[in-house]
């Protein structure tokens, strides 16, 4: 370490020439001290640091003058530091070794990428195992659709029972009291109620509330496409329906067309939570089977849609309305005119229809 | 805290170092570090931001150039931190 010694009349040039060093070179300030008519300031740091601060202010001080003197020590004895008062251990060999510290740790930060490269290798294997999913989709998105489905029943269980109560209700009761509410879930349409029901499940959420103001799809494509995706998950998600499920299907389809077509659509809603109740048979014939399930639902509200009562459409919301306008193929406003219309002018348009 | 920016007033006699410290602290809003003896040299410390710092310093010269003892004025607009620690451990 070189120490370097300042001697000025001047107090502001002491503390300029100290903040100009401290700028421009690497040294540090040990001590001020004050004779009679100077002030000294002393400072430390590489023998070149010390030399061009001795350089820098030697050219600038000399300028605004009253600098007496100034002088480096390139390599003090430590009887020069017990006579100039200071510790023998500067401050900048302190700074030095903390540098030295550091340097290893800067060392680690070049060895970083070999980390960074450990955990490249981490989301690649990752990636592997993604590609791994990806590559055993078939089988095991199947397991999960079924866990999920399986899943469903615990959330449906407090909604199920008021569904088949519904089911069980119309065919008991309907001859009797026909309950206008009941009916407006059911015969909202019915695959919007399917696919609202399966994204409700899937978020977790199900509410009533939810089902009556449902938002309705938009355009006849996408009642079919959820239609696609409705068959294929039944075929991924149930294996096989049993036999029994099938008679039911059978057995629901004669008798509701008979009381009304509008509650055919729930029959699905049966059979789902029977098969998660009876899960694990697999058979492609009653896959086809089901495959036809939704074509005929496809069917039966088209053929049905005579039947509806107006004071039941006026119960309906307007998505409702125009999710059934366009099912209807004589409807004579078509496309977005549909999506365009009012509650009113869609009950105009049903009435001309009768 | 940091100082922000630094000016210094050199006076060869303690009283036109007062007058025009008098006359920086009513002019401009400087905070006063202290002051400084060397031989007959008064040196007056005092810091702020960079424009208060300048007019007090222009104001600081023609009061003590008035009196006859201005020596010089200096300004460092942005202190080094370790000068700054120097400054205050010397106050101390």
């Amino acid at each position: 370490m070189a120490l370097g010694i300042l001697e000025s009349g001047s107090y502001t040039g002491i503390i300029f020439s100290a903040d100009l060093m401290l700028k421009e070179t690497n040294v540090k300030l040990v001590s001020f001290s004050k004779t009679e008519k100077s002030g000294i300031l002393i400072f430390e740091g590489d023998i070149t640091s010390v030399k061009i601060a001795e350089d820098l202010i030697k050219s600038n001080l000399n300028n605004s003058g009253n600098l007496f003197n100034i002088k480096s020590i390139a390599n003090p004895d430590k009887e020069v530091y017990n006579f100039l008062g200071i510790s023998s251990e500067p401050k900048i060999r302190i700074s030095k070794t903390e540098n030295r510290k550091k340097d290893p740790d800067q060392v680690s930060l070049f060895d970083e990428p070999v980390i960074e490269i450990q955990e490249v290798n981490l989301p690649s294997n990752d990636v592997e195992e993604s590609k791994k999913e990806i590559s055993k989709p078939v089988d095991e998105i199947k397991e999960q659709e079924i866990k999920s489905e399986k899943k469903e029943p615990t959330i449906k269980d407090s909604n199920a029972p008021s569904k088949k109560e519904n089911l069980s209700a119309p065919t008991k009761n309907k001859v009797e009291k026909p309950a206008p509410e009941k009916k407006q879930i059911i015969s909202t349409d019915n695959v919007i109620f399917e696919n609202e029901v399966q994204e409700v499940l899937a978020e977790g959420k199900f509410e009533h509330a939810e089902l009556n103001n449902a938002p309705i799809g938009n355009g006849e494509f996408d009642s079919l496409i959820s239609f696609e995706k409705n068959e294929t998950e039944i075929e991924n998600l149930v294996d096989a329906p049993e036999l029994k499920n099938d008679e039911d299907f059978e057995e629901l389809n004669h008798i509701e067309p008979e009381e009304n077509s509008e509650e055919v659509p729930i029959i699905e809603n049966i059979p789902e939570s029977e098969q998660i109740e009876s899960p694990g048979i697999s058979i492609s014939d009653q896959e086809i089977q089901e495959e036809n399930v939704p074509t005929e639902i496809e069917n039966a509200p088209k053929l049905i849609i005579e039947n509806y009562d107006l004071a039941e459409l006026e119960n309906y919301n307007v998505q409702s309305l125009r999710k059934l306008a366009r099912e209807f193929e004589n409807f004579p406003i078509k496309g977005r005119q549909i999506s365009m219309a009012n509650k009113q002018v869609l009950l105009e348009y049903f009435q001309t229809l009768k | 805290m940091p100082l922000g920016s630094l000016g210094f007033i050199e006076t060869k006699s303690f009283i036109s170092a007062i007058e025009a410290t008098d006359a920086m602290l009513k002019s401009a809003d400087i905070n006063l570090l202290g002051r400084e003896i060397i031989g007959e040299n008064v040196t007056v410390i005092f810091s702020g931001e960079i424009g208060a710092v300048k007019i007090a310093l222009e104001i600081g010269a023609e009061v003590a150039g008035k009196s006859g003892g201005f020596i010089t004025s200096r300004f460092i607009s942005r202190p080094h931190e370790e000068l700054e620690t120097f400054l205050l451990n010397n106050k101390k």
